[in-house]
């Protein structure tokens, strides 16, 4: 299992190739006038506008977790923070890849499939799995 | 009696495959496939060879963004691909992307 800053890394390094990828595509077919586009697509469309909105909110939540890192404190011989509880995570992370899973589960196997259990509960997984992180970060150790 | 009839090539080299995209619908997506498949199976076959671990996550995504771009080239001329194809092939070069970036050996 890695750590922490490596799933916050690999979500937002998700988000940017998703946008990269889409946009490219649009790019593409805009400058050499191409009567197929991914822009014909809405739900590409509004995936690349949500992603991207995802990005500036992390761009925001990251400012302020860096803040609240900075202003903690921890006491002497304690490993659990007593001045207060101070954001560990920006949450919007998390939608990200949420969303990009949900979208390409949609496209690739349709809205009715029976399927939908496990890209469920493997969004879930994902979204357990930062709560963990955020919680054993700001403890110093593991949960129960 | 012909075999089958000769594609009208006075109009380029592209009339040649849209016509043969009209007598098999198919053609476009095999040769994505096609070209998906050598370049996975040949990185991770020769990854092999040299006797290291096999990155399978990386060579998904330099083979999926082969064939996205082969597939933007494509929808260039209309009647080769059609737009599911190539939003589908868009959504596997993301998921191969997703796939990287939460596989655990691309640690930092």
């Amino acid at each position: 299992m890695g750590g922490q800053i490596q799933y916050i890394v690999a979500l937002i390094s998700i988000a940017l190739f998703t946008v990269a990828v889409i946009s490219f595509g649009i790019g593409f077919a805009s400058d050499n006038n191409a009567p197929i586009s991914i822009a014909d697509d809405p739900e590409m469309d509004i995936l690349k506008t949500n992603v991207e909105g995802n990005i500036s909110d992390f761009r925001g939540g990251s400012q302020s977790t860096y803040q609240s890192i900075v202003e903690s404190s921890i006491d002497e011989g304690e490993t659990t923070p007593s001045g207060g509880q101070f954001a560990i995570t920006p949450v919007s992370a998390v939608p990200i890849t949420k969303n990009i899973l949900k979208i390409g589960y949609i496209k690739i196997f349709g809205t009715g499939s029976g399927f939908g259990v496990f890209i469920t509960t493997f969004l879930s997984i994902i979204g357990f799995i930062i709560g963990m992180y955020i919680w054993k970060t700001w403890a110093g150790r593991n949960p129960g | 009696m012909s075999l089958y009839n000769l594609p009208n090539a006075t109009e380029g080299a592209d009339e040649i495959l849209k016509e043969t995209i009209t007598a098999v619908p198919q053609i476009p997506s095999l040769i994505l496939v096609f070209v998906f498949l050598v370049v996975f199976l040949g990185g991770v076959g020769r990854q092999k060879r040299r006797g290291r671990d096999v990155d399978y996550a990386m060579w998904s995504v330099v083979a999926s963004l082969s064939t996205f771009l082969i597939a933007l080239i494509m929808s260039i001329v209309e009647g080769i691909i059609n737009l599911d194809v190539l939003i589908v092939v868009t959504v596997i070069t993301i998921f191969s992307g997703v796939w990287l970036f939460l596989d655990k050996k691309t640690g930092v």
